[in-house]
């Protein structure tokens, strides 16, 4: 035998100590799904959840048999895809000179970027700016607030300097422009961090609520968190009134939060394999 | 080798502030902007051929997920018929906004200058926009609104009475019984009074027996102990036990001329007592200080609980998601409304309710135009007659969406709310609030008329500003006081403890503000 016995040991309860950890983490979202699956009735009696009750797809073809949640799909999606594309462009776009040693006034322009990580602006001078850039009420609002992050930056330019200045000098002696390095030769290199930001980019921006709602006001707007935040509360008004609707039931609430939350479980293996691709790729042939 | 870093930079310059501009104009013309931009709420909007229609922006504290982006048929066919009712250049645009981030909202929209025309406020925000300027008095338009004013009480236009105008407009009722604001009463399983051979009680002596018999004698009959009394959460307040004897902690009530709020009175120590006593015996429920509100719902639908503060709406199974349940669960359940218990001195009552509970206040917006017609519409939709919108409003079409039976005086609804709501009528654009329960069926209706019959009253719902200074004194130290000696943590006796706590950190400010602002009320 190669392991020992203690090792052994050492392995098995390790795993049963991480599978009970992942069983704990998975639970809320278990829950949900089992929720989600179970009847009205049967959803509103609460207590422990482990399979669905009378098991349903009835708030499944609820939920998406509205037209408001297409909307709210939409417009999530039109907010995630193109802001975070932007904003990945225009990270990567003020990180790359920021990395180069030869940029003038480069401590002038660091402190100013760190600058904004200490301080904000506060809710209502942002949203006095945003008025005087006409982006109240419009989809725009989002993206553009949240377009470049300075902590997002510095982790590019630290990534960007890592790479060796060799390869820089060579594309410039074969003739190239700067953008054309910097389109062609760097943000290939920078697919790892990319990815990373990406990935973090688009769940705050598909996760995004108090932005959406401050800024947001038409209807034809609502985002998907916004949609959960209004049918919920929407539980509560009807239970105030003794109306009741189909909107509110815990199934149906259940069903909407897990139609959220798909779009970005399904893209997070997507982007894994970018993560470890990154840590071994290594650029520079003797 | 030096690269030309000046020519770079000055090339880089040059076409970052290029696209500044160019990113400028193009997103104030995005594909993503609305229609109705709302940052001219002031403007005039379209104007047609022949006259200047103008589109009133509208803002709710309503979860509106249903609601249709322009408004759906609800809003074609409400301006056919104000049309027709002699109302012409009259057109709206909702917006919603929800929950507790309301009052940010609201404030930036305040801050930014872009208030919408006509929108809920808070009985809390209200002296704050009067000072700032930011709504107008409504005293001259109120005139044209005949119906609206009559519909409304008359103590609740004290509420919105600043510097002798009015600011706001506070929530009507129809003048049937079972409209009344307060429908919180003590519902009970009348099926569990049945098994048992116990009659409904009526003072707090008998309702303790029967807690008691609710939590030994295994009133619904599955052989198990698993029944609890009293169901309450976190957020109850025992109001019916203060009520029985007569007072409510936070109402103002009125001693020797002045008035004093409620939890600085000796009766105090009589209800906590009785509590305590519960609680010891096991009659309430024993986690009650932690347990979230959505937790005993679930007490409730899995038949736990024998007693528990409730809506009228209780009674009749199609009024409330949960009650839904415990119908669907245990078809044999029957749920009745008590009156309210009487206490050792014979009195009784629940607490009244403020209707500004149910809805916010609406205020004009100090920049809207043309307030005239928009009043006038607030009238129509106060109007019940032939001419008025009071029905189209709320149910719809009738007969296609609701039929109203006038001898009973019931409008039965065909459409559930919410396909309604779908198609754009009922309260989504409710902009005038009139209670109105003509909906309800008959045991609803008594249900309401019982918890009504006796109510204590609170001498003044105004709340003064000290009270915004010192909010934690009702919200955390009367919590913390009230917990403790219910659960036999403290004894009753500490109480008088908390009475001058109460009056060192802030009370005494409070009852002197207002004992000012009612007599000034009181003396008009």
């Amino acid at each position: 035998m190669i392991h020992s016995f203690s090792s052994k040991v050492f392995n098995c309860v390790n795993n049963v100590f991480l599978l009970l950890l992942s069983a704990i983490m998975m639970f809320p979202l278990w829950r949900e799904i089992s929720i989600s699956l179970s009847s009205k009735e049967e959803a509103l009696r609460g207590g422990l959840f482990l399979w669905p009750r009378e098991f349903t797809f009835s708030a499944y073809r609820y939920i998406l048999g509205t037209d408001y949640i297409w909307a709210a799909y939409g417009n999530s999606i039109f907010v995630t895809v193109v802001g975070t594309a932007l904003a990945l462009l225009f990270t990567s776009s003020t990180a790359y000179p920021l990395a180069k040693r030869t940029l003038p006034w480069k401590s002038v322009f660091s402190v100013i970027i760190v600058f904004t990580m200490i301080f904000n602006g506060g809710l209502i001078p942002t949203y006095l700016v945003m008025r005087q850039l006409h982006l109240i009420n419009t989809i725009w609002a989002l993206i553009a607030l949240n377009l470049i992050s300075a902590f997002n930056v510095i982790i590019m330019m630290n990534f960007i300097r890592a790479l060796p200045e060799e390869l820089e000098e060579s594309a410039m002696m074969d003739g190239a422009n700067p953008i054309r390095i910097f389109f062609s030769l760097i943000l290939p290199l920078c697919k790892p961090v990319l990815a990373t930001l990406a990935l973090w980019i688009a769940v705050g921006l598909w996760n995004n609520f108090y932005q959406a709602f401050i800024y947001l006001n038409d209807k034809s707007l609502t985002t998907l968190p916004v949609l959960l935040r209004l049918i919920i509360v929407g539980q509560q008004q009807e239970s105030q009134l003794g109306q009741a609707s189909d909107t509110a039931t815990e199934s149906v609430i259940a069903a909407t939060i897990l139609v959220t939350l798909l779009p970005i479980l399904a893209v997070y293996p997507f982007l894994q394999k970018y993560f470890i691709k990154g840590a071994l790729l290594g650029s520079v042939k003797a | 080798m030096k690269k030309n870093g000046t020519w770079t930079l000055a090339a880089a310059g040059v076409i970052a502030l290029g696209a500044l501009t160019a990113g400028c104009t193009a997103k104030s013309g995005g594909p993503g902007s609305s229609p109705a931009d709302p940052s001219t709420a002031a403007d005039g909007g379209q104007s047609t051929s022949n006259e200047k229609t103008i589109t009133y922006q509208f803002l709710r504290n309503w979860a509106a997920t249903e609601y249709p982006a322009d408004g759906g048929e609800g809003r074609i066919e409400v301006l056919k018929a104000l049309e027709k009712a002699g109302i012409r250049g009259f057109d709206f645009k909702m917006q919603f906004a929800s929950g507790d981030d309301y009052n940010t909202k609201l404030n930036l929209l305040a801050t930014s200058g872009q208030l919408p025309d006509y929108f809920d406020i808070d009985p809390q925000m209200l002296p704050r926009f009067v000072d700032q300027g930011l709504i107008q008095p409504l005293d001259e338009y109120l005139k044209e609104a005949p119906h609206l004013v009559k519909s409304v009480p008359e103590e609740y236009w004290k509420q919105v009475t600043f510097n002798g105008k009015i600011y706001a407009v506070p929530n009507g009722t129809r003048p049937e019984k079972f409209n009344l604001p307060t429908v919180n009463g003590y519902n009970i399983r009348q099926d569990w009074l049945d098994n048992l051979g116990l009659k409904k009680p009526t003072t707090l002596d008998e309702l303790h027996d029967v807690l008691k018999a609710f939590v030994t004698r295994d009133p619904d009959k599955n052989g198990k102990n698993d029944t609890i009394g009293l169901g309450v959460n976190k957020n109850s307040t025992f109001a019916p036990i203060f009520g029985a004897f007569g007072i409510q902690p936070t109402f103002w009530m009125e001693r020797n001329g002045k008035i004093q709020k409620g939890l600085t009175l000796p009766e105090m120590k009589q209800a906590l007592a009785v509590l305590q006593q519960w609680y010891k015996e096991g009659l309430i429920d024993h986690d009650f200080p932690i347990m979230e509100p959505k937790q005993m719902q679930e007490k409730l639908t899995n038949s736990i609980t024998g007693l528990w503060d409730g809506d009228g709406y209780y009674v009749d199974k199609s009024g409330n998601n949960v009650v839904e349940a415990l119908f669907n669960k245990t078809p044999g359940a029957k749920v009745a409304i008590l009156e309210a218990p009487k206490g050792p001195d014979g009195k009784q009552g629940y607490a009244e309710a403020n209707s500004y509970a149910a809805s916010p206040l609406r205020a004009l917006s100090a920049k809207a135009q043309d307030p005239k017609k928009l009043f006038q519409y607030l009238d129509w939709m106060a109007n019940d007659g032939e001419n008025g919108g009071m029905n189209l409003v709320l149910y719809g079409i009738e007969g296609k969406d609701y039929t109203y039976d006038k001898e009973t005086n019931t409008i039965n609804q065909k459409t559930t709310y919410s396909d309604l709501y779908k198609r754009g009528y009922s309260n989504p654009i409710r902009m005038m609030f009139i209670t109105d329960r003509r909906w309800a069926k008959p045991p609803v209706r008594e249900a309401i008329e019982v918890v009504n019959r006796h109510l204590i009253r609170n001498a003044m719902w105004n709340v003064v500003p000290a009270e915004m200074d010192y909010p934690d004194l009702e919200k955390k130290l009367y919590q913390e006081y009230l917990v403790k000696i219910i659960t036999g943590v403290w004894p009753v006796d500490k109480y008088d403890e908390f009475i001058q706590k109460y009056y060192d950190q802030g009370g005494r400010e409070i009852e002197k503000q207002a004992n000012e602002l009612y007599k000034k009320l009181n003396h008009k």
